[in-house]
């Protein structure tokens, strides 16, 4: 039995979603030697307007046995050894044997987190109980960050306007828990599932649409969900290898002196306007707050902090008025611009890759952000050459995901922005 | 050149909403044009303009074949002009995209279809 018979991926770029499924199933279940353990599914978000993410899965179902479990979701683009597409979609199947598995969803994340995770938890536990397998691996994928698209604002990544910048901040409490729109609270609900199951390892990816962060959507088994995480939990005898990289540096320190309840926007960097003391700390001009700042500048730029002795990186996303809103929760004390580019996101996985002793393996799975593919562009073929180069003929899927994060009770909790975390899974 | 599977790139090219317009070009010859009923009109103008130039662009890019020249982009009022080109050849992709689109996601959705012009042209 060879590898590419126990795990083997599918993809397909046909444009219409119930096509999109069939051949992306057939391709993924062509060369299996049994029935699938799980499939995992990435898709980008063309289908909600190509026939819709419903269709994809049952195009799937046309091919995968129905009682095969399936998870997953939207990204802005995929990477499998095949190459890296901006549109498409992309399975893979998984049938080793020694592995006993579970799937769950939770819903409402972004009203209640905590209740989601802990739904989550428990049924993991319960399914999982009677394995006679010891290594337990948890993948997580859960609706990301969507920001409310305002008239007469718009989508957008600067509104200057104090007054409409405090409009728009004073919504939030309402849209985050009312329409369920706004931040993915994703380290709210990793720190919940890994409290409850501190023994495992643990990969995560956030829903995402074309980086437009407008909507997103989760799979589970053949069904579309909206703030919701969906789960898959795994025992095997099989080693997992985890890891995160993201390539930056510190450069510029100053102090976060004020921030909001939820720690989610910062009002004041070392006692000033957030916004203007950006500005003077990054040197640039009130024009470069515009609307490349997203897509094109802030990429380059990310706010850096030291979490439990590690250094992670999170986007700027939005200025309002003088505030700067953030993706996940900062905490008031010092803090960095950060410094990275093409070179070191690539080199970085490189790095990680090479320092993770992975023996004889069977599949990786990846998330990375999608800023990343967004900053790179074209060049993100280097960091497929780069992860070819590591798994060779290892089957793989990596999704361009609006957050992930990893977990390990060595490495404890990493909720991640404009990194790549990844699994892999050997047998020795 | 196998016209047809070109036709096809093209077609799916600009399926992608940041893809306003699009064609394949060689020096001295007309090249491969989608149905310009398919493109944006607001770029119509501009896609002309570069139909009727590539020979000069061309020009250009001959000198600069030498070190490597892969891929040249500009800006032209609210658009952004890519042109890649296929190694080893005289031929181009050449694709309008609109100046605030996620030029990430449009340069993967181009390299893509550079791949695959490059196995159609082998053929």
């Amino acid at each position: 039995m060879t590898n590419d018979s126990l795990v083997n991926v599918g993809f397909s770029e046909k444009w219409v979603a119930r096509e999109a499924g069939r051949e992306l199933a057939s391709r993924a279940l062509a060369e299996m030697a049994g029935k699938p353990k799980f499939f995992i599914v990435y898709s980008t978000i063309h289908y909600a307007e190509n026939g819709g993410f419903k269709e994809l899965l049952d195009g799937i179902y046309e091919f995968l046995p129905k009682d095969v479990p399936l998870i997953g979701g939207t990204v802005t683009g995929l990477m499998i050894p095949q190459g890296c597409y901006s549109h498409g979609a992309a399975g893979m199947a998984v049938s080793y044997p020694n592995m006993d598995v579970s799937v769950c969803v939770g819903n409402n994340i972004k009203r209640d987190p905590t209740a989601a995770a802990k739904e989550c938890a428990k049924k993991i536990k319960s399914d999982l109980s009677s394995s006679k397998f010891q290594n337990q691996f948890i993948f997580t994928f859960s609706a990301g960050t969507e920001i409310l698209d305002v008239p007469p604002v718009g989508r957008t990544s600067v509104v200057r306007s104090e007054l409409l910048a405090k409009t728009i901040m004073s919504s939030f409490s309402t849209s985050q828990y009312v329409l369920q729109k706004g931040s993915g609270r994703e380290d709210d609900l990793l720190a919940a599932l890994v409290a409850e199951i501190p023994n495992c390892k643990l990969l995560h990816g956030s829903a995402i649409d074309d980086v437009k962060m407008l909507r997103n959507y989760q799979f589970y088994n053949n069904t579309v969900l909206t703030n919701a995480v969906v789960c898959l939990g795994v025992k095997s005898d099989l080693n997992t290898a985890i890891n995160f990289a993201h390539g930056a540096e510190p450069s510029i320190s100053f102090e976060i002196t004020k921030v909001s309840d939820d720690g989610r926007i910062i009002h004041e960097i070392n006692n000033k306007p957030a916004a203007e003391e950006l500005l003077r700390l990054i040197n640039w001009q009130e024009g470069f707050f515009d609307e490349k700042l997203f897509t094109k500048r802030f990429p380059f730029f990310p706010l850096g902090l030291h979490v439990n002795g590690k250094f992670f990186i999170r986007p700027f996303v939005m200025i309002l008025g003088d505030s700067i809103l953030l993706m996940t929760k900062v905490e008031k004390g010092k803090a960095f611009i950060a410094r990275i580019n093409g070179g070191s996101m690539v080199s970085s996985v490189d790095d990680a890759l090479a320092a993770s002793k992975i023996g004889a393996p069977i599949f990786g799975l990846f998330t990375s952000c999608a800023i990343r593919f967004m900053a790179l562009g074209r060049e993100i073929y280097l960091e497929r050459d780069v992860i070819l180069k590591h798994l060779h003929s290892t089957p793989f899927l990596l999704g361009y995901c609006g957050g992930e994060a990893v977990y390990t009770p060595e490495l404890g909790l990493g909720y991640l922005n404009e990194s790549i975390g990844y699994a892999v899974f050997g047998s020795d | 050149m196998d016209i047809e599977k070109i036709q096809a790139v093209l077609d799916d090219l600009l399926k992608f909403e940041d893809v306003y317009a699009c064609m394949v070009a060689k020096q001295g010859m007309e090249g491969v044009v989608p149905d310009k009923k398919k493109f944006n009109p607001k770029v119509l103008g501009i896609i002309e303009t570069l139909q009727n130039t590539i020979d000069n662009e061309f020009q250009i890019i001959k000198q600069y074949t030498d070190y490597g020249l892969e891929e040249m982009s500009f800006r032209l009022q609210d658009f952004e002009v890519h042109l890649y080109v296929l190694p080893g050849s005289e031929i181009a992709l050449i694709a309008i995209s609109p100046s605030q689109a996620n030029r990430g996601l449009v340069e993967v959705t181009l390299e893509n279809a550079r791949r695959k012009l490059i196995e159609i042209v082998k053929e």
